[in-house]
């Protein structure tokens, strides 16, 4: 054992190396989060007491209500698309003809366009569905645009699945509906885990279509809410990292919960 | 458990199509400005206030530092808001969004300061201006106190370069800028280019500024002043890596003599600690011409021409046009009312209001002499002196082809 750490004494050191660039905004949020505006000295040093005023001034903005907001963007949206990208990923996984090869390309394709490069055409879109200020227009966005990842991930696990599964229920008087559902669908648990997380935490940390989109003061995303704290002349980086630390606590629990299915997604799909 | 998890999807489904919420029922307005901290509350208040009284909801929103990038879009789509702030540009702008303000009843009032600022070719006004910015560099009374400087003998460049030599040795920093916030750089030269190019009765590029023949090679003096001042220790060390707050709490410890910002600055920072400071004019260049201020809009307020509120917006308008609610804003911002008739309180600065009100003024110069666009540009090139990678050919260079790029002679 000892050997072996000598022998990789530098891979421990990358490793706390990656793990300390990882942590150092963590520290630096947690400390600024609990100082004193008043306070001079380095972010680099935590306090040596607490302050928690950062946390009433957070609290007097909109971050519960950025929250509450993002709760049901994000909820709505990561359902719509595990249930969308999963379906979708189902026929095209399985059907391999020149069409779905083409459909898979162009959904490719789809994630390679810079969501801001065609803003003025999604806002005219949304202005006309008015989806300006509302959740639903939130949600429809996010779903176009994570839907790719989704139905890329779900297409690859399910073309591992073996296809002898389908053909047993296919005998057994499955349809195709049937046969993913009854079939397809359990097997999919780690991969939704994957899928879960990584549109869910984009969609929680939006900012650019939040700020397009969710236009009227009465309804907010985490984002918007710390963002907020932020202006040319009058910022409070103090209070705003407070929010931040408040905003990002959902989202850590949802990963620390699922992290399990996540990494046994991810290791199931390298296998695979 | 499963038919648990669909209702709650149902159910959470069904709140995405909850609109946003609105007080009451009838007319509401969506109300924008650029402003943040006090003026921002006050102003939401006066929305209160106006719903009150009227009945009018008003959906009002700020979103401070991304205020432009919004209303870009908004103007692409062609979806603005039924009120809302001009920030500086009325004319050059949003002219062509807005409804022409000449026929309402306060349009004689208007401060004789503001009205070419905000005033088309065609004499149309499309804004009630309810502040005044006029600007000029904020100091620390005591510092120059200290070295025996009364601010009044700052005429020209040269002037205050000896000032600041006087400031550095007493062991102050002499001007303070926030090269991490790099707008406190571009207003840095938005300041000074006056000076050289504008102010000077005898001689000036006004008009070659403006038809495209400006010769860029004169800009290599400003470049050059810039980067003497940076090269004799004028500026804080960290000049190209500070922020905003920090100047403004360098400045509320009595550390520093001099900042190119407006007069808000002063409020922020007081917040750091109780300096004595006030407002001067801005040097001339040339031997001869004299210091002058900078005006411009502050809160200016339009409204949209195809609103489908139009009277209800014109209401609002004039509501904000009452004197006691123009004085509360004008204050809230420390800033001169846009009427003549109308009373603020502008704070520390009020005796420098009234000591320099006969001092001439300009507007800003990227809002009239600079092409759509050029802000960046003056950032970018004060940054580059900054850290040593431009040299003054390099800038003028760069300023040049981008200005005949932007005004579509190249």
């Amino acid at each position: 054992m000892k050997t072996a750490m000598k022998k990789n004494w530098w891979r421990y050191l990358l490793t706390v190396a990656i793990l300390l660039l990882y942590l150092a905004p963590f520290y630096i949020l947690i400390g600024v989060a609990f100082k004193m505006p008043s306070d001079p000295s380095s972010r680099w040093i935590l306090p040596n007491y607490i302050y928690l005023d950062n946390f009433a001034k957070a609290l007097e903005g909109r971050i519960l209500q950025g929250m509450q907001g993002s709760l049901i963007i994000t909820l709505c949206s990561v359902s719509l698309i595990i249930c969308v990208g999963a379906l979708a990923a189902y026929p095209l996984a399985r059907n391999k003809s020149k069409l779905n090869k083409a459909v898979r390309g162009f959904i490719l394709g789809v994630m390679m366009v810079p969501p801001l490069s065609i803003l003025v055409p999604i806002y005219s879109v949304m202005k006309v569905i008015n989806g300006i200020s509302t959740y639903y227009g939130m949600v429809l966005l996010l779903l176009t645009f994570q839907l790719p990842l989704s139905i890329f991930i779900y297409s690859n696990f399910i073309a591992s699945i073996p296809t002898a599964l389908d053909e047993a229920a296919c005998i057994d008087g499955c349809g195709p509906f049937r046969t993913f559902i009854s079939i397809i669908l359990p097997q999919l648990a780690p991969v939704t885990a994957s899928v879960a997380i990584l549109t869910g935490v984009t969609c929680w940390n939006d900012y650019q279509f939040s700020l397009y989109i969710l236009q009227k003061p009465q309804i907010a995303s985490v984002t918007l809410a710390v963002s907020d704290f932020f202006a040319q002349t009058s910022s409070n980086v103090f209070a705003a990292a407070a929010a931040a630390l408040l905003g990002l606590l959902p989202i850590a629990v949802l990963f620390l919960l699922l992290q399990k299915h996540f990494i046994k997604g991810m290791v199931d799909s390298a296998i695979k | 458990m499963k038919r648990l998890l669909s209702i709650g999807l149902i159910l959470a489904l069904a709140l995405t199509a909850l609109p946003a919420i609105t007080l009451g029922d009838g007319v509401t307005l969506n109300v924008w400005t650029n402003m943040t901290g006090v003026v921002n509350e006050t102003f939401a208040e006066v929305c209160r206030e106006f719903t009150a009284e009227t009945g009018i909801n008003i959906d009002y929103a700020a979103p401070a530092n991304d205020y432009e990038a919004l209303m870009k879009t908004k103007m692409a789509t062609e979806d603005l808001p039924d009120v809302f702030s001009t920030h500086g540009w009325s004319v050059i702008r949003y002219s062509s969004f807005l409804r022409p303000l000449n026929d309402q009843l306060w349009f004689g009032d208007i401060s004789e300061v503001i009205i070419p600022l905000i005033t088309d070719d065609d004499g149309n006004i499309f804004v009630l201006p309810v502040d005044i910015d006029i600007a000029g560099i904020v100091y620390n009374r005591d510092i120059l106190a200290e070295v025996g400087v009364d601010v009044d003998d700052i005429v020209t460049w040269t002037d205050f370069a000896a000032v600041c030599e006087l400031v550095k040795e007493a062991g102050y920093i002499p001007v303070y800028l926030g090269g991490k916030d790099d707008w406190t750089i571009g207003q840095f030269f938005d300041w000074v280019a006056p000076s050289f190019f504008v102010t000077n009765e005898a001689e000036n590029d006004r008009d070659a500024l403006i038809d495209g023949t400006f010769d860029w090679n004169k800009w290599g003096a400003l470049a050059d002043m810039f980067a003497d001042w940076n090269q004799r220790g004028f500026l804080n060390v960290d000049a190209a890596t500070s922020d905003y707050a920090t100047c403004t709490t360098e400045l509320g410890l009595g550390n520093v003599a001099f900042e190119f910002f407006g007069n808000y600055a002063i409020v922020d920072a007081n917040k750091a600690g109780p300096a004595n400071l006030g407002m001067m004019p801005i040097p001339a260049y040339f031997e001869g011409d004299t210091p002058t201020l900078i005006a411009g809009e502050r809160l200016a307020m339009g409204v949209w021409k195809d609103s489908k509120h139009p009277e209800e917006a014109l209401q609002f308008i004039n509501f904000l046009a009452r004197p006691e609610i123009m004085s509360k804003l004008a204050s809230a911002n420390g800033a001169l009312a846009g009427f003549e008739s109308v009373e603020s309180d502008t704070g520390a600065v009020a005796g420098d209001f009234e000591k320099y009100a006969d001092v001439r003024t300009f507007p800003y110069f990227d809002r009239i002499y600079l092409p759509n666009g050029m802000w960046n540009d003056l950032c970018a090139t004060g940054l580059g002196i900054l850290n040593g990678s431009m040299s003054t050919e390099a800038i003028v260079d760069y300023m040049r082809e981008s200005y005949l790029e932007k005004m579509d002679l190249l």
